[in-house]
């Protein structure tokens, strides 16, 4: 009998498992690009949102909640009589992979519509391609704002729908009036506190410091120090990721407690909160659209739906349910134009789109392609999340370019000159970048 | 009697070396054969293919290719491990993203309504700086995009390897040098668009500039080969095997490994131009080091050493990605890990590598055959002589 050899046995192991893959994931594809072509009985919506790298934390549990709402809406039925069926790529926390992916989604998959991207770095990276290529991204995340593009519908917060209310309460409420600002450095925190400091010359608010720590940094004790002896009597952070929490456990440990200095956060979600452990965060403020502890219906029942489906210790943020909402906005658009054209969806089906949310009724601005969404000031509790402390009476108007800072600017996608210009065939705007011209 | 059984015996020795001692030609049969055809499958996509997304990452690819092949010049063939070659390819980009956005800045007025690159208006800047305006022609950004880098490494080659620095401590400072180079285009974003990186600007992606890009690999594929398989190729081997015993048989090592630095760099820096134009978008992971070490496994896969390796590698590895990330979102990266683990340990010489060993090894077998006969044939030529003159000795007068 001939006896099996180490290396003979080792190849064919390779070749077995090589094979393996091979016969599970090459068919599978080719299934896939058959299906499409044939423009089978679902309607695919790309997933971009990273599930791996230094994002990837609060950009699973956006990418949990549009396949939640994908999978509800399934289960009623699905729009137009076919199912919703999400194509995921994972954009691994990259701006080129963003930009690789979201061309993947628009001319492999050729998906109706992109729910996707967290930070401003991955939405600028995909938008020249959305506007090249004429696809439709629903963006869920606050932002910096001062933009709007045709193909993109922001359903996150604008600064001033956040600070419009926050900084005069801060100044009256609480009494605080000296400010120490605090953030990352790139364009979010920076155009941010550029409001800010507006908001203060306006309200008789005082600018103590303003500092910009590099993204990713996570040692704050020399920050801590200069906060400590500024003389400032209130925080406000747009720091982000993993640096909350870096930051929140440094700030308690230093041993000021948010009845000195309160921090106060256009961005700190019960997701980092849980990340940090909520005695680090008792006490301080976040201003926000929506909380978790939300008093109505449908807030609790999407709460309780999130939970039963990811565990039980999962926790809903504002950005992540804006991802939720925005997937109903798509579904119920494709719905009222009945087709899945990229122009139909832009020009006649998702502005002026209305639903439900959990944090109550919110509405996509026909002009500006924002969300008109609602205002509310939490303060962290023991149990990690938030006591709502204010809220606003009216949904608030969404304004990429607040009035005063930038009089006399806006956009509007309902003005006739601009619709013209914009549905001219080949125009400028959709053909700014070369094209494949054979 | 003698010296013609000795003549017999050399020739047959000169015959055997003659074979043993095989050279290989500049480009193998079965490279020329599958590259041509490799060539005209991807030049020709934009005539048969239909999907824009294929014909972007084609380009794409080759840029990767070429920046692999970079880094196998001088770690396959030299064996400097370079953990910064991505700095000369992100130095190439930078320079050419940055006048084209330059220029199209002019044309389409931000968000804010200037007409200076958004990134610039965010931070303050009310024009573009002075050393940046001779950028906005975009053959003096071609030619900073390729001169700049090389002379980098230059300044590096000369800082290092006349210092004798190489190995670990060589792959440690490269990495350093990468990220210095990535907290510098963080810090200064008013310049070079920080966090975000560039983009929004005319890009190429067109047939004809695949076609230039392609048109570029052959020529970087036909350099490398060429160099590589010449005198100064050998040197360079030596080095990578022993640079004591280089050293000490009279070769200047420093310069030569400053010599392939700077070629190679050259390369880096060209994919990064071609890069920036095709894809449109270029941000500071372009100049860090992982960019670098998945270069460094693209070219193990493929196959270190190999001038083909580097083609392959990029190719299956990126292919696979592409595949595999849509069909298995969360597991693609543990199995393109695997391939990479798999690879290393089966065919350390990668797959090229062993493809070629076993057409040597095949080639060998052949020989040997050849070799036998070529014996038999002598020690029957022996025997007859030998029976020959033990018969006409008795016979003469």
């Amino acid at each position: 009998m001939k006896r099996l050899k180490r290396r003979t046995f080792l190849k064919g192991l390779g070749a077995g498992i090589s094979g393996i893959l091979a016969s599970r994931t090459m068919p599978y594809f080719f299934v896939r690009n058959i299906a499409q072509a044939a423009e089978g009985d679902t309607i695919k919506v790309g997933i971009l949102h990273s599930l791996s790298g230094t994002i990837a934390i609060i950009e699973t549990s956006l990418h949990n909640a549009e396949l939640l709402a994908i999978e509800e809406i399934n289960a009623k039925g699905g729009v137009l009589g076919k199912k919703l069926e999400p194509v995921i790529e994972d954009p691994q926390s990259m701006v080129q992979v963003f930009a690789e992916k979201a061309k993947k989604l628009l001319l492999a998959d050729k998906v109706v519509a992109v729910l996707g991207c967290y930070t401003s770095a991955s939405r600028q990276a995909v938008l020249p391609i959305f506007e090249q290529y004429n696809g439709v991204l629903l963006y869920p995340t606050l932002y910096e704002a001062q933009e709007c593009s045709k193909n993109c519908f922001y359903t996150g917060a604008v600064p001033s729908q956040q600070l419009d209310n926050f900084i005069p309460w801060i100044i009256n409420t609480l009494g605080r009036k000296k400010f120490y600002l605090i953030g990352a450095n790139y364009i979010y925190p920076k155009e941010t506190n550029r409001e800010v400091k507006a908001l203060l010359r306006k309200h008789g608010g005082q600018l103590v410091a303003e500092e910009y720590a590099p993204l990713g940094a996570t040692e704050f004790s020399t920050s801590i120090n200069k906060i400590a002896s500024s003389g400032c009597d209130v925080v406000f952070s747009d720091l982000v990721g993993d640096q909350i929490v870096a930051f929140y456990k440094q700030y308690r440990e230093y041993g000021i407690t948010a009845k000195d200095i309160p921090i106060c956060s256009p961005i700190t979600t019960e997701q980092e909160i849980a990340a940090m452990g909520s005695e680090n965060a008792v006490g301080h403020y976040t201003s926000f659209d929506y909380f978790q502890s939300v008093d109505a219906p449908e807030n609790k029942s999407f709460v309780e739906r999130y939970k039963a489906r990811y565990g039980r210790n999962a926790v809903t943020n504002a950005v992540m349910q804006s991802a939720y909402f925005a997937t109903y906005m798509l579904a119920h658009a494709i719905e009222k134009v009945k087709s899945t054209d990229p122009d139909a969806l832009i020009f006649e089906g998702l502005p002026g789109q209305e639903v439900q949310a959990p944090e109550g009724k919110v509405k996509i601005d026909e002009k500006n392609h924002h969300t008109w969404l609602w205002g509310r000031i939490g303060r962290a509790n023991e149990q990690g999340q938030f006591d709502i402390v204010w809220k606003s009476e009216n949904w608030i108007q969404p304004q990429p370019w607040v009035p005063y800072l930038y009089p006399g600017k806006a956009c509007d996608f309902t003005d006739p000159r601009v619709l013209k210009r914009l549905k001219r065939p080949w125009s400028e705007e959709k053909n700014r970048s070369g094209t494949i011209n054979l | 009697m003698a010296s013609a059984s000795g003549s017999v015996l050399a020739k047959t020795i000169a015959n055997r070396s003659k074979r043993t001692i095989y050279r290989t030609p500049l480009i193998p049969r079965p490279v020329l054969v599958g590259g041509l055809f490799v060539i005209a499958l991807i030049g020709a996509y934009p005539y048969y293919g239909t999907n824009a997304y294929v014909l972007s990452l084609l380009g794409k690819f080759l840029c990767y290719a070429i920046f692999a092949l970079s880094i196998d010049l001088i770690w396959g063939f030299t064996g400097i491990l370079s953990l910064g070659q991505a700095v000369y390819f992100g130095l190439g980009a930078y320079f050419i993203a940055l006048s084209l956005k330059l220029n199209y800045a002019l044309t389409h007025p931000t968000r804010y309504g200037g007409k200076i690159p958004d990134f610039m208006e965010w931070n303050g800047l009310t024009s573009v700086p002075h050393f940046m305006q001779p950028l906005m022609n975009l053959k003096t950004a071609v030619v900073c995009a390729l001169i700049v880098p090389t002379l980098l490494a230059l300044l590096f080659g000369v800082i290092t390897f006349k210092r004798h620095i190489y190995g670990v401590y060589c792959a440690v400072i490269t990495l350093a040098e990468s990220l210095i180079l990535q907290e510098f285009i963080i810090e200064y974003q008013a310049y070079t668009g920080g966090f975000n990186g560039i983009t929004d600007y005319s890009n190429y992606v067109s047939p004809r500039f695949l076609w230039f890009i392609l048109a570029v690999a052959i020529i970087f594929f036909l350099g490398a080969r060429l160099l590589t398989h010449s005198k100064a190729g050998t040197v360079l081997k030596s080095i990578r095997d022993n640079d004591l015993r280089a050293e000490f048989l009279g070769y200047n090592v420093a310069n030569y490994r400053i010599f392939v630095f700077c070629v190679s760099s050259f390369m880096a820096a060209a994919a990064g131009a071609m890069y920036a134009a095709w894809v449109g978008l270029v941000s500071f992971l372009d100049t860090g080091p992982v960019f670098s070490i998945e270069a460094v496994i693209w070219t193990a896969v493929g196959g270190r050493g190999t001038i083909v390796g580097p083609f392959v590698g990029t190719f299956l590895v990126k292919g696979a990605e592409f595949f595999l990330s849509g069909v298995l979102a969360e597991w693609w990266q543990i199995l393109v890990g695997g391939l990479f683990i798999f690879v290393v340990l089966a065919m350390p010489d990668g797959i090229v590598g062993a493809v070629a060993r076993w057409g040597a090894r095949r080639r060998l077998a052949l020989d040997n055959i050849a070799r036998k006969d070529e014996l038999k044939k002598y020690y029957f030529q022996l025997r007859l002589r030998s029976e020959r003159s033990a018969q006409p000795e008795k016979e003469a007068p």
